[in-house]
């Protein structure tokens, strides 16, 4: 059990024991049928993951509804069936949301922590991770194209000490799904929100319903394309040896996944 | 002639991403979009060397003979479009803050006064993007490959 003691928002506490199989294959055909008509979903490269726990890191997307994320959780327990665990590690917000927390965590979704994702790969699953966090999921819209992890490098501590493979994943159309003008961290900062909650953004962004919005509580995303990517593994144990520069790995991580979501968006036909 | 242009800064000096963008033969490691790239005879990278292409970028497809028309050491390289669909495609490079930027220019030859406007419009977000991923490729490519 790891619990996140040091935020006024702690989220739920880790336990591996709720996510459900059961319930996640009941759901799939019902969810891929949504997925595949309001997002026109496609996900490629599952090939590429390689047998064990992986640690795989993405893009964050969608702003307050990054529903890229369920679409990849899909996609895996589609392609690998329920029996091969994978958990996705997401702001305590999440986790610990009324309803919405109890439902992400049924779908393997566990409060961000590296107690958490060491006791996760401990027991032979894999992880899905956000390194960008908050910080890329709201950045402006300009941006959409632009891997944004914020400097944080965590992620590759992670994988390197627990010699498990990184499997880059990356996602482009999901940013469309608002139109984020400004990402307001200036705005978070003066009012103090990265102490209170770990959150370093106010975003403005123009969304549906609501028009103009503040802080992106909640939104509809719009109805958007989105393909996501599976990347050629990463494994920092065979690259680096026992002498791991994780600034080198850090920019190396990035720029693979820059080239992987620039290559992405060249499948679009259109600019949104 | 439709001209789209991109840039991009390469943490490299010049002079290696020269060797690399003058490698014409091995070009579609990092070019995205190539479907094929084939030397005619033992050509190379020199001015008149001619290769068969099909490029994909974006929703253009320029396809036929291409001859190589400009290297000037190391600065930038250049080929134009002899048979098939008229095209010409110039790579520049030129050094900023201790590395580079690399600059790559593809023009098409569109024809119709409202077809090739439509064309335009409709093409040059596709074919920006396109060139946008091959940049990044290639200085990932100079960056961590080389």
């Amino acid at each position: 059990m790891a619990e996140n003691k040091s935020a006024l928002i702690s989220g739920a506490k880790t336990d591996f024991s709720e996510r459900d199989p059961e319930f996640i294959r009941r759901m799939l055909p019902g969810l891929w049928l949504i997925s595949t008509l309001y997002f026109r979903a496609e996900v490629t490269g599952m090939e590429k993951v390689p047998e064990g726990p992986v640690l795989f890191v993405g893009n964050h997307n969608g702003g307050s509804m990054p529903l890229d994320v369920p679409i990849f959780l899909l996609a895996f327990n589609t392609y690998f069936s329920v029996d091969r665990p994978l958990y996705a590690l997401a702001h305590a917000m999440l986790t610990g949301a009324p309803g919405l927390g109890k439902l992400a965590r049924r779908f393997g979704v566990l409060t961000a922590g590296p107690e958490a994702a060491r006791e996760a790969f401990d027991q032979g699953a894999s992880l899905l991770v956000y390194p960008g966090g908050d910080v890329e999921v709201m950045r402006p819209w300009s941006q959409r194209f632009e891997i944004n992890f914020d400097g944080r490098k965590g992620f590759l501590k992670l994988a390197y000490e627990s010699g498990v493979p990184i499997v880059p994943v990356v996602t482009d159309g999901m940013h469309d799904s608002l139109i984020v003008l400004t990402d307001g961290k200036q705005l978070a900062k003066k009012l103090r929100l990265d102490k209170l909650g770990r959150i370093k953004v106010l975003p403005i962004a123009l969304a549906a319903p609501f028009g103009i919005t503040v802080g992106d509580l909640f939104h509809v995303p719009f109805p958007v394309k989105v393909r996501t990517n599976v990347l050629d593994p990463i494994d920092l144990n065979a690259k680096y040896g026992d002498d791991i520069d994780y600034d080198h790995a850090y920019d190396y991580v990035t720029s693979t996944m820059q080239v992987g979501l620039k290559k992405l968006a060249t499948k679009r036909t259109l600019p949104i | 002639m439709y001209a789209v242009a991109q840039s991009i800064h390469i943490k490299r000096p010049v002079e290696d991403v020269f060797k690399v963008v003058h490698n014409l033969p091995a070009l579609p490691d990092w070019f995205v979009g190539v479907e094929k790239w084939e030397p005619i005879g033992s050509a190379h990278a020199s001015v008149g060397d001619r290769y068969w292409v099909l490029l994909k970028v974006g929703a253009i497809a320029a396809g036929g003979e291409v001859a190589v028309t400009e290297v000037t050491e190391p600065t930038s390289i250049a080929w134009e479009s002899r048979r098939g669909t008229k095209h010409r495609a110039r790579f520049t490079l030129e050094s900023e803050d201790g590395g580079c930027r690399a600059r790559i220019e593809l023009a098409f030859e569109l024809s119709g006064a409202v077809s090739s406007r439509i064309t335009e419009l409709i093409s040059g977000g596709m074919v920006r993007r396109s060139l946008a991923a091959t940049l990044e490729q290639l200085r990932h490519h100079c960056e961590f490959e080389i």
